[in-house]
């Protein structure tokens, strides 16, 4: 498919904007543990499915109403959710 | 040259050590003519069987007090200070001289051979003058003082107060806990070592501190200072093998069949060999998995709610239906560590190194897996020492204690169907948490296409009804 002049290039700017944007918004939600050992639940109050040593990234998925859990996926897929104040 | 005074006042005494201190020798004449006399009735009172040697006791203690006097410039209460010099004379004395020999020359060695009690009422009369003076000799320097003096010396309360720079009441507190650590000394002694043995093991299974009557009792138990020994030798091997051995040191214990007192003391005396079966046990153990099953002492404190009342705390026994495996892996690994039959998967405990991260991997699902696998990282080849919970679900599948399960047997059973789901806090609402596939959810309210659940946990909200299967 061929566009007009005036399309191309605004698909041009749009996909520039969307490569230089993506890794950024990407980038936003890795976020580091600062905790010594950050405890991770199976839900809040729940089971504890891990301990992520301090440093390890996770990427953030959700957040309760009052921020005060994070559910995250980190190392070897685990998914849970963990204190919004262990991370850094 | 200097005449003693008669006035006992501390100010003198300074002067008099500060005169000697710049070389005054009468100064120290002065010092010995005024505090001899008293300090050679002290000496006796404690040397009464051989009030003889009393004069080189005290000869020996203002020896010592001038050569300490010459060599510094502390500050120093005199008359308290020649008094402690003079007790520790003494009692050099005692144990210098053993108490189950009597010098043939001496005065007292032809009463001693004409003793109307037997050789054995003798020898156990001296064993508890020896064992006497042994736990004076072992009380805190101050009670000892404060015992001595107004038991041996008859001093007044006052008098010891003055000497220690400390009221009346203190004094008669030093002396009333020096009696007491005397009589609770001499009860330890007394204690059986089969009862002192099985205190220790229960001490070094939980990982606590044995007891002060267990410490009172090894001062003077060479037999028991030796079984510590051997445990501490049978940790350091276990450590030294593997570092989660302090965590195995209980289960490898269990599955040697050490849980009785009687059973140690046996396995023990047969060291080394035994600990060499120990520590290669606890090398079989890294790759391996024990578990320490309801009514063995825990591990370590456990904080999970599927626990009654919460949390368990370290060396208790676990509650019914509980379990805690415990095995090791190095890093990076998985560790696979499987309940007993019909437990299933709870809470990962904390591993017992920092700096590492320990995590459920995906074939894992807590509440619903029999077997565990947790993925190890951290630095590479360090042991790392893991355990699980486990607990038997109640029959509405839930973890959690019968008592919140009973409560809401009344209300419909439904299990999570998707992978995994938010929990909301009203349809379509703010985000309260999550449930997995397969999680028992009881319905507590009803609306178009929206179920309000409550998970085993307590925490309630609404789930999509398309994504609950049952009920």
């Amino acid at each position: 498919m061929i566009l007009p002049p005036h399309r191309a290039v605004v698909a041009i700017v749009a996909a520039a904007v969307v490569a230089v944007a993506a890794p950024d918004a990407a980038d936003a939600r890795v976020r580091t543990t600062c905790a010594p050992r950050t405890k991770v639940l199976s839900t809040p109050g729940g089971l504890v499915v891990g301990f992520l040593a301090r440093g390890a990234q996770v990427l953030v998925l959700k957040h309760t109403r009052n921020d005060y859990w994070t559910e995250v996926r980190a190392v070897h897929s685990l998914v849970g959710w963990i204190h919004s104040q262990d991370l850094c | 040259m200097l005449l003693p005074s008669t006035s006992s006042s501390q100010d003198d005494d300074t002067r008099l050590v500060e005169r000697l201190r710049a070389g005054d020798e009468l100064a120290f004449e002065a010092i010995v003519a005024r505090h001899r006399p008293r300090l050679l009735a002290f000496a006796r009172r404690i040397l009464r069987d051989r009030p003889d040697t009393a004069e080189d006791v005290v000869q020996e203690a203002l020896m010592r007090a001038h050569l300490a006097l010459r060599r510094d410039d502390r500050e120093i209460l005199l008359r308290p200070w020649l008094f402690k010099l003079t007790r520790n004379c003494a009692l050099d004395e005692i144990s210098r001289v053993r108490a189950d020999t009597v010098p043939l020359d001496a005065p007292a060695a032809a009463g001693a051979l004409i003793d109307r009690d037997g050789p054995a009422q003798l020898h156990e009369r001296r064993a508890n003058v020896r064992g006497m003076l042994e736990g004076i000799a072992v009380l805190p320097e101050e009670q000892r003082h404060a015992l001595l003096r107004r038991e041996v010396d008859g001093a007044s309360h006052a008098d010891i107060a003055s000497e220690l720079g400390i009221t009346g009441a203190a004094s008669r507190s030093l002396v009333s806990r020096a009696r007491e650590n005397l009589t609770k000394r001499n009860e330890a002694l007394d204690a059986r070592c089969d009862d002192v043995q099985g205190d220790l093991l229960r001490a070094y299974r939980t990982g606590r501190r044995a007891s002060a009557h267990v410490y009172r009792h090894l001062a003077g138990c060479k037999q028991c200072r030796a079984y510590r020994g051997q445990l501490r030798a049978m940790r350091e091997a276990l450590h030294a093998l593997h570092p989660g051995g302090m965590l195995l040191l209980g289960a490898v214990a269990s599955k040697l069949g050490l849980a009785g007192k009687g059973t140690i003391a046996g396995l023990l005396t047969k060291t080394p060999a035994t600990i060499g079966a120990v520590a290669a046990l606890s090398v079989a153990a890294v790759g391996s998995t024990f578990v320490i099953g309801a009514g063995e002492p825990s591990p370590a404190t456990i904080h999970s709610p599927v626990l009654p009342g919460g949390m368990v705390a370290k060396g208790t026994p676990l509650p019914p239906q509980t379990a805690v495996v415990v095995g090791a892996g190095a890093v990076p690994a998985s560790v696979r560590l499987t309940c007993p039959a019909s437990h299933r998967v709870a809470d990962l405990l904390p591993p017992d190194t920092a700096g590492v991260t320990a995590v459920y991997d995906a074939s894992t699902h807590p509440g619903i897996s029999q077997t565990a696998t947790i993925a190890l990282s951290g630095t590479r080849g360090r042991h790392i020492g893991v355990a699980i919970l486990c607990r038997v679900p109640g029959p509405d599948g839930s973890l959690t204690p019968t008592s919140t399960a009973r409560a809401a047997a009344a209300l419909p059973l439904v299990v999570a169907c998707a992978e995994r789901d938010y929990l909301r806090a009203a349809p379509e609402g703010d985000v309260l948490g999550s449930v997995s596939s397969g999680e028992p959810l009881h319905v507590l309210d009803r609306r178009p296409g929206w179920r309000r659940v409550k998970t085993q946990f307590g925490r309630t909200g609404w789930l999509p009804a398309s994504d609950l299967c049952g009920g």
